[in-house]
């Protein structure tokens, strides 16, 4: 069971009440006046045209795009360097299988990782050609 | 008196479950988009939740990190570029809700039944102590299991039974490959719009 | 939250001092002529924000506007359960008056033993952005729309090199957990900034990305967007933001010393063996809690002064940095510690052997990007296109 995740939750439950008491605390003694001018949109004095809410360039979701791809590269990749070096990692595993008779060694998992950073690497370059990262 | 440790982990677990399972229903009754994803949002973070209480920390953790802080705001980016007045409210149509009752109530069943039919999960362990002795540390366990090593199945007596166990290597190197079509798939994406903004250096230079 | 309060008093000292002039030096004790160099300004300002009206402007989306802030401010503050704050404490004494038997050192951190902590606080620093989406689509205001999008673009594509930055020490240490990434860099004597400073660089950019410091700034760019993604955010929902920013760079810092700095580690002072005592007593647990106190404090204060040595960067130029720069550097960081674990394992090549190995990589990464990217006058982002001509007519 995951005793030692127990504090983080209360810590984050904690910071939930911070941040509303602090909130409630101004809402009790802050004063409220209303005015019409006030509720518009702040645009420097001129009265707003239209809605905020338009389109906008697709680049952005383009960049959400590459982020969540890289982020689930780094996914793969925390295993790996967590198991790297651990007492119990690769190490130990590797001990465990000659003892076995298992074909397994340190040069054989890094050959692995390169394969797996190498296909990356050849994608990374390939979208870069191909403009992606273009800012224009 | 103080509450205990298996008190909290109750508590916890109730209010997760409780909070993915009101924000889920809220995703379903919400009719305005933008706030769907938000729901969503909270749903998916609450279930990271659970994966944690149920010992898969690792699992968890990654699940707030892809879905909750990757995924979504994938899709809260897709749907503020749709969201304009003539697109922010969508209505279910009552086929629709047909069909969708349909193919959920179907995985439903198939999940309830799947859950009831193991047995070790429809009674309680006799000894609770034994349960929080579980192994934490799941990602060395991960990471060895992607690079081709079972630890588990590496104590396998059995030397044709252990020849099997490779682990999950094939599918780590093809979750490579599969990474690398999308980015080809992105850069795809990314085509059209250089096309025409190369169309139009070239209109203003004439 | 208070060390924050301060921690802006210190930017407004600093800020003047880098531009000669007097900072805020005026509050002190109330009813008294007792100055006390300004320390009471943050407390007056606290006060203030209290008093401020909770305005809730009328084209809102009432609900996103108020959580935004609270979102923000409780991912925030939710880092610190995984960070420690120093290393050990005897536990004896502080167990007899608990009266429990156990005399297990105390471990100075609020949840000790969480196993993938680093990756929560990277979890919960991605999960910051919603804060800046919501308050930003919320607020229904062109200008906050744009500093939304801005922003959560810049925090999402930094996310990326922090990532790359964090898996080499990882891949170093063995672990998620901060204590025992301290703990192996304490044992060593090689702190990560020497065995990976390609690494450091990678880490460090990113994390002032992350926390919007002055030369990424851009999520606010006074100049550019009156105040970004809060600019309808007034009295105490704006403070929550202020804070959350606050934190952000504190939390930043702790990151860079523990991963990068040795944390609590410093040559002999911090080591028992040095003084000759078998584990750590009082003394040498309240130097080590010092030691990282004053590695925070100097990172903040570079953090500070790099506010005001560097102009802002270009939203191109930013992202450019992030993809185009960072990300490679990051990886050919990440293959040089799989290349050197593989070396000090198989062949047993030292530690220290290794630094100047790290070293040359740091500097063949330099000398690649300076070779990629020249000096150049003319840094416009359609530097090949002709100007828009203006039609005068009208």
């Amino acid at each position: 069971m995951a005793t030692a995740f127990l504090p983080v939750f209360l810590f984050v439950l904690a910071g939930l009440a911070t941040s509303l008491g602090m909130l409630s605390m101004g809402w009790a003694f802050g004063p409220a006046r209303k005015g019409r001018v006030k509720e518009m949109p702040y645009e420097s004095g001129m009265d707003p045209i239209h809605d905020a809410r338009r389109r906008f360039d697709v680049r952005f979701h383009l960049v959400a795009i590459a982020f969540v791809l890289f982020d689930v590269e780094l996914l793969f990749l925390y295993p790996w360097a967590v198991a790297n070096r651990h007492p119990e990692g690769i190490d130990a595993a590797v001990a465990k299988a000659g003892a076995l008779n298992v074909d397994y060694s340190r040069m054989l998992v890094f050959g692995e990782v390169m394969v797996f950073l190498a296909i990356l690497a050849l994608g990374f370059v390939y979208v870069w050609r191909k403009g992606v990262f273009q800012w224009r | 008196m103080i509450p205990s440790i298996t008190d909290w982990h109750s508590f916890f677990f109730y209010l997760f479950a409780t909070v993915t399972c009101v924000f889920a229903l809220a995703v379903l009754f919400a009719t305005n988009i933008v706030r769907m994803a938000f729901y969503l949002i909270i749903s998916l973070g609450a279930s990271a939740g659970l994966f944690i209480l149920a010992g898969a920390e690792f699992l968890g953790v990654m699940q707030l990190m892809i879905y909750v802080g990757g995924t979504l705001v994938l899709l809260v980016f897709g749907v503020m570029l749709t969201a304009q007045e003539r697109f922010i409210s969508m209505k279910t149509r009552g086929g629709e809700w047909v069909m969708a009752a349909i193919v959920g109530g179907a995985l439903l069943v198939l999940l309830v039944q799947t859950a009831f039919s193991i047995d070790d999960w429809t009674a309680p362990r006799a000894d609770l102590s034994a349960v929080s002795a579980i192994e934490t540390q799941t990602a060395t366990r991960l990471g060895l299991g992607l690079l081709g090593i079972r630890p588990d199945q590496a104590e396998e007596a059995d030397p044709v039974l252990r020849q099997g166990m490779s682990g999950y290597l094939l599918l780590f190197e093809i979750v490579s490959v599969h990474l690398l079509v999308v980015l080809i798939g992105a850069a795809y994406l990314a085509r059209s719009k250089r096309v025409t903004s190369l169309a139009r250096a070239a209109e203003m230079r004439r | 939250m208070t060390a924050a309060a301060y921690f802006v008093l210190l930017e407004r000292w600093i800020a003047a001092w880098v531009q000669d002039r007097r900072g805020p030096n005026r509050v002190g004790i109330p009813l008294t002529k007792v100055r006390l160099f300004g320390l009471g300004q943050p407390l007056a300002d606290g006060l203030k924000f209290i008093f401020k009206e909770e305005f809730t402007p009328a084209h809102v989306n009432r609900g996103l506007f108020v959580l935004a802030p609270i979102a923000i401010l409780a991912a925030a503050l939710a880092v610190f359960a995984v960070i420690p704050f120093g290393s050990v404490i005897p536990g004896e004494t502080i167990r007899g008056w608990l009266g429990e038997e156990s005399d297990r050192p105390i471990e100075l951190i609020a949840a000790p033993g969480v196993n993938v902590a680093l990756l929560y606080v990277f979890a919960l620093s991605s999960i910051g952005v919603y804060g800046v989406i919501l308050g930003g689509w919320a607020s229904n205001n062109k200008y906050s729309f744009l500093g939304m999008l801005r922003s959560s673009a810049q925090l999402i594509a930094y996310e990326i090199p922090l990532g790359l930055g964090i898996l080499g020490v990882v891949a170093a240490t063995g672990s998620l957990e901060l204590d025992v990434i301290i703990e192996q860099q304490a044992q060593t004597g090689v702190w990560f900034a020497f065995a990976q400073p390609l690494g450091l660089i990678v880490f460090v950019v990113a994390a002032f990305a992350e926390a919007a410091r002055l030369p990424f700034d851009l999520p606010e760019a006074e100049q550019e967007l009156i105040g970004g993604y809060h600019t309808e955010y007034a009295g105490m929902k704006l403070l929550l933001f202020l804070v959350a920013e606050f934190l952000h760079m504190i939390t930043a810092a702790f990151l860079i010393v523990i991963l990068f700095a040795g944390g609590w580690h410093f040559w002999g002072l911090t080591d028992p063996g040095f003084w000759g005592v078998s584990e750590v007593n009082w003394p040498i647990a309240l130097a080590r809690i010092a030691v990282l106190m004053t590695k925070i404090f100097l990172v903040i204060l570079f953090f500070m002064m790099v506010r005001w040595s560097w102009p802002r960067f270009r939203f191109d130029q930013l992202m450019n940095l992030a993809w185009k720069v960072m990300l490679p550097l990051g990886m050919v960081n990440l293959v040089a510690v799989a290349v050197f674990e593989e070396l000090r394992k198989s062949f047993e090549v030292s530690d220290w052997l290794l630094v100047p190995m790290a070293w040359a990589v740091c500097l063949a990464g330099w000398l690649a990007v300076a070779y990629a990217a020249p000096l150049t006058s003319d840094n416009r982002p359609r530097r090949g296109l002709q100007p828009y001509r203006v039609d005068t007519q009208i």
